[in-house]
């Protein structure tokens, strides 16, 4: 299956800023206010930072050695170094930081007290809510900050299997997760076309497949976007035989995420119109203060399956945030 | 042997935290702990189940090296457990800290009261109470053992002293 087309929104010019534009003229019909998706897009991200609740005993000492009261969070204990912070309006304990080049280099991150992570790509974890101790797979976790959200709600309890095939990925998610103190993981370097079916099956999981990544345009790392320009075939082949493995691996009544951090469709809503049989029902759902679109039902002249309306479609210009798109999937059967 | 992890009866280490940092026992009690090859031992959630799979490149977090005959605890247990550590502690000030993350040798002069320490042995380097790391405390010097991966001599340390 081929379900993306080589160029188009793929091909990038010399100009990193008509790049971005570009790279959005497809979606001009699909958004509400093309313009400021455009302005949005060519200013950087905020950065945001989250804190972490399994080094509560950490932060605490720290504040005291600050002089705060002990109860301070993270975001008091950069407030008090002059950084301007303000609370993410949808979820608690994490933060819009200004002033703040090299978050890197503090010790609250040293020390896994936070960790820096975009802040749409806080929702997938929200989406799937895992619930201590329970089995989650999170099928292409590297670097792993949603893994990390994923297992950290799960308040060290459970099993978290985190994979991905990219070594040097896996290295970083094993940093990440060591430096945050995570002790509910389980790290596989499997492909995940091929894990296998013994592995399950798993009551929740998150898919966060490889994409395009223009909802990283954003993001000025070289890294960002060298991922975009390697990226320009489009992946809706590799991203269906992943959901179609995923999908074998969920129990019934279980819960699956599908994310990507891209605006096409046939990323999105057609991967999962391909992939998706009778047993799986798109359910809605909202995040209260983090505002979505709805996905979309018909596409280049397709009618895709109805509930590929509840996909949400989370554009840059609404919660100045990355771009991503999330669906949560329920597999048919006994709940609970 | 060196992609799997073993379930191993963890009271040998969490006895050895206790006896080694002073590390209530309680503290490592919900935990379960894994061995990696000869010398790697992992703790992790008391229910965390890699069930059958196969290769695993991680089993929670690295806690300890048991291939010598000193046992070694690695940086990132010393972070993990360190805040309760109430034996094999030394306290450094701002520059020491910058220094230990740098994983240079600190020397503390013939006269500094953190030298009652014991002659040789592993100790939890810790800054206004927060634990650094690991390092090898040895007559008098310290050793940083902080992986390179880890250095961060340019760090933002907030505290005075």
């Amino acid at each position: 299956m081929h379900l993306r087309e080589p160029g188009g929104c793929g091909e990038y010019a010399a100009d990193p800023m008509q790049d971005t534009t570009q790279a959005l003229l497809r979606y001009k019909d699909l958004v509400d206010d093309w313009e400021a998706l455009v302005e949005t897009s060519h200013r950087p991200l905020p950065l945001v930072v989250w804190e972490n609740p399994l080094r509560r005993a950490h932060v605490e000492r720290l504040a005291i050695a600050t002089g705060l009261d002990r109860r301070a969070t993270v975001g008091e204990l950069l407030a008090s170094r002059g950084y301007e912070v303000e609370p993410l309006a949808w979820r608690g304990g994490a933060w819009r930081v200004r002033g703040l080049d090299k978050p890197g280099r503090t010790i609250e991150h040293y020390l896994g007290l936070m960790h820096v992570q975009e802040e749409v790509s806080l929702a997938p974890s929200a989406v799937l809510g895992a619930e201590s101790g329970e089995t989650v797979l999170d099928l292409c976790a590297a670097p792993g900050g949603k893994t990390a959200c994923i297992a950290v709600g799960m308040a060290n309890r459970g099993t978290v299997v985190a994979n991905d095939l990219r070594p040097q990925r896996l290295r970083a998610l094993r940093s990440n997760c060591e430096r945050l103190g995570i002790r509910n993981v389980v790290v596989t370097p499997i492909n995940g076309t091929r894990f296998p079916d013994d592995a399950g099956p798993f009551d929740r999981m998150l898919l966060d497949v490889p994409c395009s990544c223009e909802g990283n345009l954003r993001d000025s790392r070289p890294t960002a976007r060298r991922a975009r320009r390697n990226q320009v075939e489009g992946r809706g082949g590799l991203q269906a035989t992943l959901l179609g493995r995923a999908w074998k691996l969920l129990r019934p009544g279980g819960v699956l995420v599908y994310s990507t951090c891209t605006f096409a469709p046939e990323e999105n809503e057609l991967v999962l119109d391909h992939a998706l049989g009778e047993d799986a029902t798109i359910e809605p759902f909202s995040i209260a203060g983090l505002r979505h679109d709805a996905g979309v039902s018909h596409w280049a002249g397709k009618s895709l399956r109805a509930d590929c309306a509840n996909l949400a479609r989370y554009w840059p210009h609404h919660n100045d945030t990355g771009g991503f798109t999330i669906a949560r999937v329920r597999k048919a059967g006994a709940h609970g | 042997m060196g992609d799997h992890y073993l379930p191993v009866d963890g009271d040998p280490y969490r006895e050895w935290w206790h006896q080694q940092f002073a590390i209530p026992p309680d503290t490592l009690e919900g935990c379960s702990f894994w061995q990696r090859g000869r010398s790697s031992i992992w703790v992790a959630a008391a229910d965390v189940d890699p069930g059958r799979l196969t290769p695993v490149d991680g089993v929670g977090i690295p806690c300890l090296r048991i291939g010598r005959d000193v046992w070694k605890p690695t940086a990132i247990a010393a972070i993990e457990f360190g805040v309760e550590a109430c034996r094999n502690v030394v306290e450094l000030d701002t520059e020491e800290t910058r220094r230990f993350l740098d994983r240079e040798v600190i020397a503390f002069a013939a006269d500094d009261p953190r030298r009652t320490l014991p002659n040789r042995g592993f100790v939890i380097a810790r800054y206004h109470g927060l634990p650094m790391g690991c390092g090898l405390w040895s007559g008098g010097t310290l050793e940083s053992e902080v992986p390179k991966g880890r250095r961060l001599p340019e760090i933002d340390l907030p505290l005075r002293r």
